[in-house]
C-alpha cells in the first residue's frame, strides 16, 4: 500500500495534528494495523485514522474534529476486549487512551483514586498498595486492560463474586460526548437529585461518550486469604459443588473452574500442579476476616468431601497461592496452543443449572467437532466456553459458530444471559435479539440518542442496527492467528 | 384509582390514560418531593406483589414492584437469606416505592446501596410500553443498565412494575453498640477509627439531636469475628453499650412517627472526605434538629421541626460538591441548583415519556 494519505482525509489529519500534534495522529496503513482487531480476533476492521491525546482537552478537541467530518469515532484501551468493542466496525478515527494512564489521587479516607482512562488495572492496586487498598475489579486481562476499558465494558473479574462487578467500584467519570462537550458525571455526593447517568455511562461500550477521567472507589485488603485447590474425577460433581456452596451461603472471594482438556494444557505450559487426569479442578478463594476464614474452611472442606473431590489442596503461603492462580490466569494462553485460533463466549446461567450447561458444551463439543475448552467463573454461574479451532479447516467457522450460537441459546433459555461481563460489541450484537424486544431496544436506542444524536460514538455496536453496519460474519474470514502468550 | 392486577394491565392503563399518572406503593412516601398534580390518575401498585421468580440456591429472586420489603424478607429468611437493605418502613414500604425515592438506610456502608444488588427490571414507559433491562442472572452486561436509571427518579421515566435482585445469605451474628455523648466531629472520628483493620462493620451511623449525640455501630457475619470486633470496641471505649437490630429499626422509623412531628426533611450529601468541614455550619445553621449522618457514606438527612436556613445550609456545602434535597416541607428551591446534565436528563423523559404522564412536575426534570 502506498505511504500516501488519503485526499479526503488530508484536512482531518491535518486538523487533528494541529490539535494534539503529528506524532499522534497515526494514518499509515502499517500504523494503523496493530488497531485492526481486539482480543476477540474474529472480528476485524481498520480504522481510518488513530489518534492518541494527552488530556480530556485534546480528546474533546479530537472528538469536535472527527465528529464534524462525519466520522465515526472509537475510544480504545488495552484493546483486550473480547467482543469487538474497540474495533472500528464503520471505520473512523480511532481514540487510543495509550498517554493517558496516570493516577492523578489517592484519598484513603474517602478511599478513592482519581485516575486517568488508559491507567492498566493493576497499575492501580500496585499504586494504591502502600495503604492497604486495592481495586476490586480484576479481569483475567488485568495486565493490560485499562480502567477506561474495565468501565466502558463492565468488566467482572474472578473476584466480583463477592465484590461486585466494575459499575459498584466506578464513582465519577468525565465524559467528552459526541459533540466534543465536555461533562462530568458525578456520584461522589450519593443520591444527588437527577437520573443516575453513571449507572448507564459504565458499560456502555463506548456508545454513549469517551470517558477521560474516573473516580473509583477502592477496597481495602481483607485480612487474611486462603486459597483451595479442589480437583475432581468427574465434571458434574464439580459443578454440583459449586452450586452447593453458593447454596449453603458461602460467598467466595473467588470460585473459578478448569475443566476437562484444559487442565492438562494449563499443567503442561504454566506448571500450576494440576493433575494432568483431572475432570475438572476449582479454584476456591475465601478473604475476610480470621474467624469467617475458619467458618467458611469448614463449609467448602465438608462440601468437597461430600460430593468426593479427589483431593483438596491448601496453599501454604503466598507464593502457592500464586501458583494455584497462575494456572487460572495463565489458562487462555496455554490452551490457545491446542489450535492456532480460538473464541471465547460469555454466557451466563442460574449458578443452580451449571451442571445441565456443561454437559451441554461437552454434548455440542462432540457434534460441531471442536475443541471447547470451560475456564470460568464458576460462582457466578459465568461460562467462558473457549472454542478452538484452525481456521484453514475446511467450514469450521461455520461450525464455531453454530457451537457457540447453540451455547448461548442454552443459556438464554436458562434464565441466563449472552455475556456476564464481555460486552456485546459486534459479536453479540444480534444476538440482542434472544433476550430483548423490539421495545426493549428501542428504549436502549432512544436513551443512547440522548447523549448522542448523531450516533458517531461506536457505532454498529451493543444495539442491533440496519443494514448500515454491513455484515459482521463476512469480517469473520478475515479472522486473525494470534500467537499462544499474546495475552497473560 | 386504578388497581392493574398485571403488568400487560398496568401498561394498556397508562396508554389509555391521558392526564397525569401518580404510581403510588404504599402511599408513604407521597410527600417527598414536589406535589402531586392536583387532576392524577392514582395508579395503586400494591397488586402486582407476587414473587414470579425465587432461585435460593441462586440468590436471586424476581418480584412484582408492590411488594412490601419486609414481606420480601420474611420469604428470604426461611431460607436464610436476605436483601441487605434497611430502609426505613420496610414493613410498609414497596420495593418500587422504595426504589423509586431511591431509600436506602445505614447498611449501605457495609453493602452497598440497593443499585448494587439490583439486577434487572420491568418498567412501563409514558406510552405504555413495557420495557425490560437487564435481566436475573447475577452477572449480566447485555445492554444498558437502563434499569439504574429509575432509582431515585421518583416514578418520572417509568413506572417500576418488577425487580430483580441479587440476594445475601443472612449473617449469623448481628451485634451494634451505640456511643452516647461526645461532639458530632468526635464521634465521626471515632467512626473512623471502628472502619480501620481489625474492624470491618456493616454499618455507622450517627445519631445527632439536640439532646444528645449517638454513634451507632454495627457489625455482621460470622459469629467470632463479630464478637471480637465489638469486644476490641467495648474494650477501647468502655461507655458503649449494646444495640440490637430492632433498635435499628426504631431509630430510623422514629423521626415518621405521628408523634414527633416533624414537618421538614432534608436529604443532604456530599463526598465523605468533606463531611466534617461541614459539622461546624450544620450545627450552627439547624440547632434544633435531627441529624442522621452516615460518615463514611457521605449522606445525612436532617429532620425538623420547622424549616431551617435551606440557602445557608447549601452555602456550606455546595463548596464541598454536595448538595441540599429538600425531601419534605415547602421550598420554591426544592432540588436546589439544576443538576450537571440536566439536557441529557430532559431529552431522557422526553424520549421515555413524550406526553410527560408520569409523576408530572414531581421531580428536578420536567
Ligand atoms: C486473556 C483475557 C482475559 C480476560 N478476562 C476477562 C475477565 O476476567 N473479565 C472481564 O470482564 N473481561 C475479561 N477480558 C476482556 C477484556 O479484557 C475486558 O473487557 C477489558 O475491560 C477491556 O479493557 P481494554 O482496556 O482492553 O479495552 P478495549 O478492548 O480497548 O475496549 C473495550 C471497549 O471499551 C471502550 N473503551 C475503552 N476505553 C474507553 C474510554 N476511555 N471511554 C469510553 N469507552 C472506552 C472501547 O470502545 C470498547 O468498546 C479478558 C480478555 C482477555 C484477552
Ligand atoms: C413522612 C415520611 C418520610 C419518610 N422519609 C423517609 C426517609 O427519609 N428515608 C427513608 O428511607 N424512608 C422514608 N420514609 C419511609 C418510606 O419507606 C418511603 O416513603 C417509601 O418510599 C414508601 O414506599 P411506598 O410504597 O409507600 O411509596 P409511595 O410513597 O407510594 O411512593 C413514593 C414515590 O415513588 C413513586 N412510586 C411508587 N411506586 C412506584 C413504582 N412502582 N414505580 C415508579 N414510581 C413509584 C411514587 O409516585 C412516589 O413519587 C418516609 C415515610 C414517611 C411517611
Amino acid at each position: 500500500m502506498p505511504n500516501q494519505l488519503a485526499p479526503e482525509y488530508a484536512q482531518l489529519v491535518h486538523d487533528l495534528a494541529a490539535a494534539i500534534g503529528t506524532r499522534y495522529v497515526l494514518w499509515r496503513p502499517e500504523e494503523l494495523m496493530m488497531y485492526e482487531y481486539d482480543g476477540s480476533a474474529l472480528d476485524m476492521a481498520r480504522p481510518d485514522i488513530v489518534v492518541v491525546p494527552a488530556t480530556t482537552a485534546e480528546v474533546a478537541a479530537c472528538v469536535r474534529i472527527a465528529a464534524t467530518a462525519g466520522m465515526p469515532i472509537v475510544a480504545r484501551g488495552g484493546g483486550t476486549g473480547l467482543s469487538g468493542g474497540s474495533v472500528p466496525a464503520a471505520g473512523g478515527v480511532v481514540i487510543s487512551t495509550g498517554r493517558m494512564s496516570k493516577v492523578l489521587q489517592v484519598d484513603d479516607v474517602a478511599r478513592t483514586a482519581r485516575v486517568q482512562p488508559g491507567l492498566i488495572n493493576t497499575d492501580l492496586s500496585e499504586f494504591t498498595a502502600p495503604w492497604h487498598l486495592h481495586f476490586a475489579p480484576d479481569p483475567s486481562s488485568q495486565k493490560a486492560s485499562t480502567i477506561g476499558g474495565n468501565a466502558a465494558e463492565n468488566s467482572g473479574g474472578p473476584h466480583c463474586l463477592k465484590y461486585g462487578i466494575t459499575t459498584s467500584h466506578i464513582l465519577a467519570a468525565t465524559v467528552v460526548l459526541a459533540d466534543g462537550s465536555i461533562t462530568d458525571i458525578d456520584n461522589t455526593a450519593p443520591d444527588a437529585p437527577g437520573y443516575d447517568l453513571l449507572g448507564v455511562i459504565v458499560g456502555s461500550e463506548g456508545t454513549l461518550g469517551i470517558v477521560t477521567e474516573l473516580t473509583v472507589r477502592l477496597m481495602p485488603n481483607p485480612e487474611g486469604v486462603k486459597t483451595f485447590l479442589a480437583i475432581f474425577d468427574d465434571l458434574d460433581s464439580a459443578s454440583d459443588t459449586v452450586s452447593a456452596i453458593i447454596a449453603q451461603g458461602v460467598i467466595p472471594a473467588a470460585l473459578e473452574m478448569l475443566e476437562g482438556q484444559g487442565i492438562a494444557l494449563v499443567e503442561q505450559s504454566v506448571h500450576a500442579g494440576y493433575p494432568l487426569d483431572a475432570q475438572a479442578v476449582l479454584l476456591i478463594e475465601i478473604d475476610g476476616m480470621h474467624e469467617e476464614i475458619a467458618a467458611q474452611t469448614a463449609q467448602i472442606e465438608h462440601i468437597c468431601a461430600h460430593f468426593e473431590a479427589r483431593e483438596l489442596r491448601v496453599a501454604q503461603d503466598e507464593e502457592q497461592r500464586k501458583k494455584l492462580w497462575s494456572g487460572r490466569k495463565g489458562a487462555l494462553a496455554a490452551c490457545a496452543r491446542l489450535a492456532p485460533h480460538y473464541h471465547i463466549q460469555d454466557g451466563v446461567v442460574p449458578r443452580s443449572k451449571l451442571t445441565e450447561i456443561l454437559r451441554l458444551t461437552r454434548d455440542v463439543a462432540k457434534r460441531q467437532r471442536v475443541h471447547i475448552v470451560n475456564i470460568f467463573h464458576a460462582g457466578d454461574g459465568n461460562l467462558h466456553p473457549l472454542l478452538l479451532f484452525d481456521i484453514r479447516e475446511e467450514g469450521i467457522i461455520e461450525r464455531a459458530v453454530a457451537a457457540s450460537e447453540e451455547i448461548l441459546l442454552a443459556c438464554v433459555n436458562a434464565g441466563g444471559t449472552i455475556s456476564g461481563e464481555h460486552g456485546i460489541g459486534i459479536e453479540k450484537r444480534d444476538y440482542m435479539k434472544w433476550l430483548f424486544s423490539e421495545d426493549d431496544l428501542w428504549a436502549m436506542r432512544q436513551m443512547r440518542a440522548c447523549f448522542d444524536s448523531r450516533g458517531v460514538m461506536n457505532p454498529c455496536k451493543l444495539i442491533p442496527t440496519g443494514a448500515s453496519c454491513g455484515d459482521i460474519k463476512s469480517a469473520r474470514a478475515g479472522a486473525k492467528a494470534l500467537a499462544a502468550g499474546a495475552w497473560i | 384509582m386504578e388497581k392493574p392486577q398485571t403488568i400487560a394491565e398496568l401498561a394498556s392503563m397508562v396508554r389509555d390514560t391521558t392526564g397525569p399518572i401518580v404510581p403510588r406503593g404504599a402511599g408513604l412516601h407521597q410527600a417527598i418531593g414536589n406535589p402531586a398534580h392536583p387532576d392524577s390518575t392514582v395508579v395503586d401498585m400494591r397488586a402486582l406483589n407476587v414473587v414470579s421468580d425465587y432461585i435460593p440456591s441462586d440468590l436471586t429472586i424476581t418480584v412484582g414492584a408492590g411488594m412490601v420489603l419486609g414481606d420480601i424478607q420474611d420469604i428470604l429468611a426461611v431460607n436464610r437469606q436476605w436483601l441487605p437493605w434497611d430502609a426505613p418502613q420496610h414493613r410498609h414500604a414497596t420495593i418500587g416505592g422504595l426504589l423509586a425515592s431511591g431509600l436506602s438506610g445505614p447498611l449501605r456502608h457495609g453493602a452497598g446501596a440497593p443499585r448494587d444488588w439490583l439486577l434487572g427490571m420491568h418498567f412501563v414507559t409514558g406510552d405504555g410500553r413495557i420495557i425490560k433491562s437487564g435481566g436475573k442472572v447475577v452477572k449480566n452486561v447485555a445492554g444498558y443498565d437502563m434499569h439504574k436509571l429509575h432509582i431515585g427518579a421518583l416514578g418520572t421515566l417509568g413506572i417500576i412494575a418488577e425487580v430483580s435482585f441479587k440476594l445475601a445469605p443472612l449473617p449469623d451474628a448481628d451485634e451494634s453498640i451505640t456511643i452516647t455523648g461526645m461532639s458530632i466531629e468526635h464521634a465521626h472520628k471515632i467512626a473512623y477509627v471502628l472502619r480501620k483493620p481489625p474492624f470491618n462493620p456493616s454499618a455507622l451511623l450517627i445519631e445527632a439531636t439536640p439532646h444528645h449525640i449517638r454513634l451507632w455501630a454495627r457489625w455482621q457475619g460470622a459469629a467470632a469475628a463479630v464478637t471480637r470486633q465489638v469486644n476490641i470496641a467495648r474494650a477501647r471505649q468502655p461507655i458503649a453499650k449494646p444495640a440490637t437490630a430492632g433498635s435499628w429499626d426504631h431509630l430510623l422509623n422514629t423521626p415518621f412517627s405521628k408523634s414527633h412531628g416533624h414537618a421538614v426533611q432534608l436529604r443532604m450529601g456530599c463526598a465523605p472526605q468533606s463531611l466534617e468541614s461541614f459539622y461546624p455550619a450544620l450545627q450552627a445553621i439547624a440547632p434544633n434538629a435531627t441529624f442522621h449522618i452516615m460518615p463514611t457514606v457521605g449522606l445525612m438527612r436532617l429532620y425538623a421541626p420547622q424549616m431551617p436556613d435551606v440557602a445557608a445550609l447549601r452555602a456550606a456545602l455546595l463548596p464541598f460538591g454536595g448538595y441540599v434535597v429538600v425531601e419534605i416541607g415547602e421550598d420554591p428551591m426544592r432540588w436546589g441548583p439544576v443538576p450537571a446534565n440536566i439536557a441529557i436528563m430532559h431529552q431522557l423523559k422526553k424520549a421515555w415519556d413524550p406526553d410527560n404522564k408520569l409523576n408530572p412536575g414531581r421531580y428536578v426534570i420536567e
